[in-house]
């Protein structure tokens, strides 16, 4: 179940196929993408940097995977949380994953944003 | 007890200072402690680290409470709590 922090953006189709690892038996994969708002608090956002703390940011986000993977059968998750300068509507964190027994793809991942 | 101290976002940004290696008297056992300590050192840092002022922490990487005692060798991380999502 791979966690990545990354500053720079990703593709959706990339990564499906990188969680899908070629496996045709998959039937279905569930996927979120979170999305900068211009919007935090009733304040007006134009840009926004986003920093971590390395090591903790991992750890805090296989936790979260982990409590996804306990709730729900999940055979694989993929879980990648941007950081660094961001604008509106750029995409921030993405959150996928696909069921063990039934391939429907029915998963949980809650993700929070900024740390940890 | 010596500690790897590391601050984040405004908060290093108001100390100017990212981390520090510190050496602190037997007196300083929790968290709070180490606050209260870090704050007598005068400008910037009683205003940054003030104790009416909504600051999270992490020991060894791991999110606590001020109330959690403190480990010889530990690293302790302040960072300001964080809205959005």
């Amino acid at each position: 179940m791979p966690v990545r922090i990354q500053e720079h953006n990703f593709d959706l189709t990339q990564e499906i196929a990188l969680l899908r690892k070629d496996d045709a038996a998959i039937g279905a994969i569930a996927i979120f993408i979170g999305t900068v708002r211009d919007l935090n608090e009733g304040a007006a956002v134009k840009a926004m940097t986003l920093e971590h703390y390395p090591g903790m940011t991992e750890k805090s986000l296989h936790d979260i995977v982990d409590q996804a993977k306990d709730r729900w059968d999940l055979k694989d998750a993929l879980v990648i949380h941007r950081v660094g300068p961001l604008m509106p509507q750029d995409q921030i964190v993405l959150g996928g994953g696909y069921e063990r027994a039934s391939g429907r793809g029915f998963c949980g991942l809650r993700v929070h944003y900024g740390l940890p | 007890m010596k500690l790897h101290l590391r601050f984040f976002a405004s908060i290093r940004e108001s100390l100017g200072l990212a981390h520090e290696d510190i050496d602190l008297p037997e007196n300083i056992k929790t968290i709070d402690d180490l606050r209260s300590h870090l704050i007598t050192r005068g400008h910037p840092w009683t205003e940054t680290l003030a104790k009416d002022k909504v600051l999270r922490c992490a020991l060894n990487q791991q999110m606590v409470s001020v109330e959690t005692a403190l480990i010889d060798g530990a690293e302790v991380a302040f960072f300001p709590p964080v809205t959005g999502g």
